[in-house]
């Protein structure tokens, strides 16, 4: 009650400064033959807390603001902020306010929930701002309320604050619009009424100048980089009703679709990034549909205690992106198909939901991921904090499944049936230079600081279908590099400064572990080769990304690595034949990445020609990659074995199995250490030929395209989709379908123009020189006395070009 | 055509614990219906021009420049090909290095397959069966119908240091290879593990 006593002082203190003035004139242009008041409006608002509060008794808690306060942002507490206000009734009889707003800060002291109040907040906050605001409001037909609102901001700040640093969004523009959006209240089901918010149209444009991590503006070469935005969207609806997923709280359901008559022309919606150069999402389409999206003060959760509690019942819907351009170069278009849904696995309910409490919840502990060597790094990372450091913990979790589009120049690629569920704790903070993980990193230089805990990853997909969502599904992910199904638990510390390689961008440094993991390599048929009982520990330091016109740089500063697989299995995924344990360890220091838009050079396939017509008379066939895809160039520069990192790879095998006192269980069986013999490529390492000079290493040129490409039957008769036809046919599609084509065997200029679709991967590695110190045999009687079986490697001058249509086994 | 079923050798014998040849069959075609898995079709190329070692170098220092690495066409250039270097006996200073030399050309091919397989009891793989035995999963890969040769070429040789460019180098090469043209080929390796992991 006392804090309403003093939230009703500080308001009536700050009216009380306001003062009524005349109308202004343009204003009255806009309200011809209406009478109304102008106010201006000069505040210096200070409010002790503000509490917000869904305690029923058994559930609930409170949400408290403090330290607000509202004025200048010259001298938030000391200097008066200005805004006038002209209240009228325009010719519709609605009523119109009209303000303008000069500079004007809104600082927020501190945010905290439940039992974390007074101890630890997620920070403080400060938004200043200057600018317009058009609001009016009439009666809608045949009820409710009818609402316009015209909002610009400019020279807006947006800071966020712990530990004595702060976070950045530098010198922004926000313009809305919102067009006829009718307020009513209205049943929403048999028992339920909600506040019902239908929106015609909504505009909306935002532009942020920099991010960076000082309150101060950001400099050069200090920031991320700029962002812009601008959505559109149509046919919206929001439904608002008190009650949460416990007891008090609110509830709500949404639908939001975006305005595809503005892709029309230009980006139409988009959003952009830019560095040196840009990277743009343009033409953005789609809709979801959000249920049963609740807002709960939640309590005692395991790790993170009292909370906000953010859940919904069920997110669908879709979200394209008609061009993604690197710095001025198309990709191709991407489009998701999403459905976050509740669903059990393995007896464990997945439900999609996120709490966020205050404070940093692993702040000061000893951690035991089950990799001691590991355990250092998140221990330390943990320790430049304490239990009373402001910041943002997190639990989340989720299930979602989706199928990711691909089109490139018009041809589709589609990764089907994606599911991915899991759960885990992140926590955010902004912390000083000096607390830096890398002691050679600037001590003022403030960053982001990210540290993950037991995150539970889990995904698959069914494969990939090349031309239409019917087409037939096939592998080749494993050509592009990624498991098609996977589990692991992520635990990791990570550092994100502002600022890249050249000016502005991104620099990470970061420490992370993937434990308890299992990764398919390929798999059909529900049997595959996978990588059972794996981990993967990987230490970056000072990697930089800029964006410039090569396109996305990844400058990888130091990496080192160590991924271990207890047994490569074939069959089942925990219980199939093993081949035998493999470690390999990476050192890189200086490698590089390079990604931009736009795939492979055309080329003549199976014979020789610059262009269809001579590779044709050739006897080839030509490969047309057109002008969008993707391409990656990378630069691994290997280093000779430094202390315990190195460039090695071992397979282990005969190793004894240790039953775990459960003898006819294998679930827990484990193998005994420092048993097996293995067989170790040892001290692997790049040179530039000629002596120990190493800047060239492994370059290597990844294009993926989609595209029409020739394929021959393989065997006389009928294939696997029951089609027939002669060995050395060409298959010429007819539909979309599975079965949609025939073989023919010559086929004419119209039949080559539907050769069936597939992904086209090509590739081109150099390498000066790849060296290897010796490949040992070391049994487990003798750890310590390998025997050299080679004594050294040396592969020089390797120019190896490759490209490779993938297609489905017919 | 002897070089050719070389190649084939040294490549199967390379995983000659791990694998058995199955001849096609209808049945064996019956059992991928509608499965996933994956056809390649493409080329691969070595060092049609030349690899990246481009310089030209004073090999001892004394300022005679010798251009050992260069692009194909460069007439200049002694070398162009990938080179592989392996040392078998330790360091004595007597022993040599067993070399890959001027590895370049192309080989195109249309139509290998690779998928996972679980093996049932009517399988049979010429006598092999047994080694992988019913229900046991295998590694799959189909073989393609054609591989197509252009200019694929090679030597056998030994060298007294792994470089070229090193002091003192002398090499002799025992024999060459030079394929054009094409290899028919039929059946499926299969790959599985065996033994104690």
């Amino acid at each position: 009650m006392n804090k309403n006593y003093v939230l009703s002082a500080l308001l009536l203190s700050g009216f009380a400064q306001a003062e009524l003035v005349g109308l202004n004139e343009s204003s009255l242009e806009d309200v011809s033959g209406q009478t109304g008041i102008g106010i201006n409006f000069d505040k210096i608002i200070s409010i002790g807390s503000f509490t917000y509060s869904d305690d029923d008794g058994p559930s609930g808690g409170d949400l408290q603001f403090k330290d607000i306060n509202i004025g200048n942002p010259a001298d938030v507490t000391g200097t008066m902020a200005h805004s006038q206000h002209l209240i009228d009734v325009d010719a519709t009889g609605g009523l119109f306010i009209d303000s303008l707003f000069e500079a004007t800060r809104l600082q927020i002291g501190g945010i905290s929930v439940g039992s974390h109040i007074g101890s630890r907040s997620f920070g403080q906050f400060i938004f200043d701002f200057e600018g317009t605001n058009l609001l009016q409001i009439g009666g809608a037909t045949p009820s409710g309320f009818l609402i316009n609102s015209t909002t610009s901001l400019k020279n807006a700040d947006f800071i966020w604050s712990t530990n004595g640093a702060s976070f950045h969004l530098d010198n922004l523009t926000i313009d809305r619009n919102l067009t006829d959006a009718v307020f009513e209240e209205k049943s929403i089901g048999p028992t339920q009424t909600a506040l019902v918010i239908d929106i015609t149209k909504y505009s909306s444009s935002t532009t942020v100048d920099g991010v960076c991590f000082s309150s101060a503006d950001c400099g050069v070469g200090e920031s991320f980089g700029s962002f812009s935005r601008e959505i559109n969207l149509i046919n919206s609806q929001i439904q608002m009703h008190g009650g949460g997923r416990e007891g008090e709280g609110l509830t709500m359901n949404m639908y939001f679709e975006f305005d595809e008559s503005v892709n029309a022309t230009g980006d139409g919606n988009v959003s952009s990034y830019t560095d040196e150069a840009t990277i743009k999402l343009a033409k953005q389409s789609g809709n979801v549909t959000v249920t049963g999206f609740t807002f709960d003060i939640g309590r005692s959760e395991a790790l993170i205690g009292d909370h906000v509690a953010l859940q919904f019942d069920q997110v669908i819907g879709s979200y394209k992106v008609g061009s993604l351009e690197i710095a001025g170069a198309s990709m191709g278009a991407f489009e998701m198909q999403f459905d976050f849904s509740d669903a059990t696995h393995d007896t464990v309910l997945y439900q999609n939901k996120l709490l966020l409490a205050p404070g940093i919840a692993f702040a000061g502990e000893a951690f035991n991921t089950g990799n001691t060597n590991f355990d250092a790094f998140m221990t330390n990372f943990y320790s430049k904090v304490t239990s009373t450091s402001d910041g943002i913990s997190l639990f989340n979790e989720w299930n979602m499944t989706a199928d990711f589009i691909y089109t490139d120049d018009g041809n589709s690629l589609r990764v089907d049936n994606y599911l991915t569920y899991g759960n885990g704790y992140t926590t955010l903070d902004v912390r000083t230079g000096d607390l830096s993980i890398d002691s050679s990193n600037s001590t003022t230089e403030s960053f982001l600081a990210v540290g993950v805990r037991d995150y539970k990853v889990n995904y698959k997909i069914d494969g990939l279908r090349v031309g239409s969502e019917n087409s037939q599904l096939q592998n080749g992910y494993e050509l592009l590099g990624f498991s098609p199904e996977a589990e692991f638990t992520m635990n990791a510390a990570i550092e994100i400064r502002a600022g890249g390689a050249v000016g502005n961008g991104i620099t990470f440094d970061g420490d992370v572990l993937l434990s308890e993991a299992n990764f398919a390599l390929t798999k059909s048929n529900n049997v595959g080769v996978y990588l059972d009982d794996a981990s993967y520990e990987f230490h970056f330091r000072d990697v930089t990304l800029d964006v410039d016109n090569q396109g996305i740089k990844l400058v990888l500063g130091e990496l080192w690595s160590e991924f271990t697989v207890d047994d490569v299995r074939f069959g089942d995924k925990n219980s199939g034949s093993s081949l035998g344990g493999l470690i390999v360890k990476r050192y890189q220091t200086g490698s590089e990445v390079l990604i931009n838009a736009g795939g492979a050079t055309s080329k003549c396939m199976d014979g020789t020609g610059a262009d269809a017509a001579a590779c044709g008379t050739d006897g080839g066939y030509w490969l047309d990659t057109g002008t969008e895809g993707i391409t990656i160039a990378s630069k691994q520069i290997l280093q000779k074995r430094v202390g315990s990192k190195e460039n090695s790879a071992t397979w282990i095998t005969g190793r004894t199995v240790n039953d775990n006192g459960t003898p006819g269980i294998t679930a827990d069986d484990y193998y005994e250490a420092n048993t097996g013999n293995q067989l170790k490529v040892d001290n692997i390492y790049t040179s530039d030929g000629y002596d120990d000079t190493n800047t060239h290493g492994i370059q290597t040129t990844f294009s993926v395209d989609v595209a029409k490409t020739r394929v021959l039957k393989k065997t006389t008769g009928v294939d696997v989709n029951g089609i027939t036809g002669n060995k050395g046919d060409e298959l010429i599609s007819t539909g979309t379908g599975v079965a949609d084509y025939v073989y023919v065997a010559t086929p004419d200029a119209a039949q080559q123009a539907n050769r069936p679709t597939s992904l086209v991967i090509s590739s081109n590695t150099q390498i000066k020189e790849l060296n290897a110190e010796s490949i040992q045999l070391i049994h487990a009687n003798a750890l310590a006395t390998p025997t050299t079986l080679i004594h050294g490697v040396k592969l020089q001058n390797l120019n190896l070009s490759s490209t490779l249509s993938v297609t489905p086994i017919r | 055509m002897k070089f050719k079923y070389c190649v084939l050798v040294i490549m199967l014998s390379l995983v000659a614990q791990l694998h058995a040849l199955e001849l096609m069959n209808d049945e064996g075609l019956e059992k991928v219906t509608g499965q996933n898995g994956v056809s390649l079709s493409g080329e691969l190329s070595f060092n049609e021009d030349g690899g990246p070692l481009t310089d030209t170098i004073d090999p001892d220092g004394v300022g005679s420049l010798t251009s050992t690495w260069g692009a194909c066409s460069d007439a200049q250039a002694s070398r162009c090909g990938a080179r592989l270097s392996v040392k078998l006996n330790k360091d004595t200073g007597s022993q040599g290095w067993y070399v890959l030399d001027e590895m370049k050309g192309k080989i195109s091919f249309e139509g290998l397959t690779i998928k996972s397989r679980e093996i049932t009891a009517t399988d049979t793989f010429g006598g092999d069966e047994n080694d992988i035995g019913s229900g046991m999963t295998v590694l799959e890969i189909g073989l393609p119908d054609k591989i197509k040769y252009e200019n694929f070429s090679y030597n056998v040789a030994t060298s007294s240091t792994a470089r070229p460019t090193d002091v003192g180098f002398t090499q002799q090469v025992r024999y060459g290879v030079d394929f054009n043209g094409s290899v028919n080929m039929q059946g499926n390796m299969l790959v599985f593990p065996t033994g104690n992991p």
